[in-house]
């Protein structure tokens, strides 16, 4: 193409680009500290909810891990589980068979998950919405930057509002596109500020809580169907000791090595 | 060995080097965005650079911190360390790109 550069005001990356780059980046900054002082900390559960979970957990180990024990420890264990998982001995609440199933609406625990995500996504969006709105009002109506890459003429409509002029080249964005681009481009530079050390901490300790089913909350299944697949995956159990054959397995390993001695 | 050995990986480990990867991505791909806009390179240019150095740093990553042996931190090494991080750093490397690329433009 040999059309001439068109010339823009070099005040212009001081007085616009950087603005927007830089409220965006405290932005985001303010918004995830917000959302770490607005968590609610963890609750207390009730004792016998956890102990019904964590109940659970220690049937489901020892289903995994029955390999260790000899014949007659796991036979014990067996019976042991399948009879406490048939019995309602840990069960968090024993309930009525013949009550009708209760509203989730009307459940607090319900409303309390619903609540939490609804801030969440508050949080996340308003300050979005806000940054937009500002950056199309206040600095609307010019070109800002030429982008370093060409594209299509169906980005015209979207990059270059507020500029009429029919048939200028899409390379020339009006701010609502840098905008756009430090929306979805700035998540690297959050992640090298906030330091991801705290961040991982985090995580972990999410995926911890997590480990446990969650029975009886909203949205999980009932304990009493889960106490019930459980006893029977135990029923039908056979036992495998991991030492069966071991004397076997230990020579076929260093087979090749015995043959070379 | 015998057949049914299986490697076992421990989660949260798995996570903390995806994290390394990824830290390590981020800052390349900013700083890949910064050289791009110094040399003012345009459109396809500017893409082959971003390849060009994502891979350059994946593979220091994969000698450096992975001594060579990827499969002993990651469990699908060659498409998480290669092919997600591509992507996942192309907005990163653009919103650096364009804004170096106007500052060096407007001055000249």
């Amino acid at each position: 193409m040999s059309t001439p550069d068109l010339l823009l005001d070099p005040q212009l990356k001081y007085w616009v680009l950087l603005p927007i780059s830089f409220v965006m980046v405290l932005v985001g900054l303010l918004r995830s500290n917000a959302t770490y002082l607005l968590q609610p900390g963890p609750k207390l559960e009730e004792f016998k909810a956890l102990r019904e979970k964590q109940f659970l957990k220690r049937a489901a180990c020892f289903r995994q891990n029955n390999g260790v024990l000899t014949k007659e420890e796991f036979e014990n264990r067996k019976q042991y589980f399948t009879a406490t998982l048939e019995s309602n001995e840990f069960y968090a609440i024993v309930e009525d068979p013949n009550a009708d199933p209760a509203n989730p609406l009307t459940d607090p625990g319900m409303n309390d998950a619903l609540m939490n995500m609804a801030k969440g996504n508050v949080m996340n969006y308003i300050p979005q919405t806000i940054i937009m709105a500002w950056v199309n009002y206040f600095f609307a109506g010019f070109v800002i930057m030429k982008l370093p890459f060409p594209l299509t003429d169906g980005f015209k409509q979207m990059l270059q509002t507020g500029i009429e002029t029919p048939d200028l080249n899409v390379r020339y964005v009006s701010s609502i596109s840098w905008y756009f681009v430090n929306l979805f481009g700035l998540r690297p530079v959050y992640s090298l500020l906030m330091g991801d050390l705290a961040a991982a901490e985090l995580m972990n300790q999410q995926q911890q809580q997590q480990a446990l089913p969650n029975i009886g909350g909203p949205g999980g299944p009932k304990a009493d169907k889960l106490f019930k697949a459980e006893a029977e995956n135990i029923q039908i159990l056979t036992h495998k000791s991991i030492f069966d054959g071991i004397t076997e397995r230990v020579l076929e390993k260093y087979a090749d090595e015995l043959k070379a001695l | 060995m015998s057949t049914n050995d299986e490697i076992i990986y421990y989660p949260p480990s798995i996570q903390t080097n995806k994290q390394k990867l990824q830290r390590a991505q981020d800052i390349a791909s900013l700083v890949l965005g910064v050289g791009c806009g110094i040399l003012t390179l345009e459109s396809a240019y500017g893409f082959v650079f971003y390849l060009a150095g994502i891979t350059l740093t994946n593979g220091i990553f994969l000698t450096a911190c992975c001594e060579g042996k990827p499969e002993k931190f990651f469990t699908k090494p060659k498409q998480e360390i290669f092919l997600e991080g591509l992507f996942n750093n192309v907005p990163g490397f653009v919103m650096m790109w364009c804004l170096i690329y106007a500052l060096v433009k407007a001055s000249s």
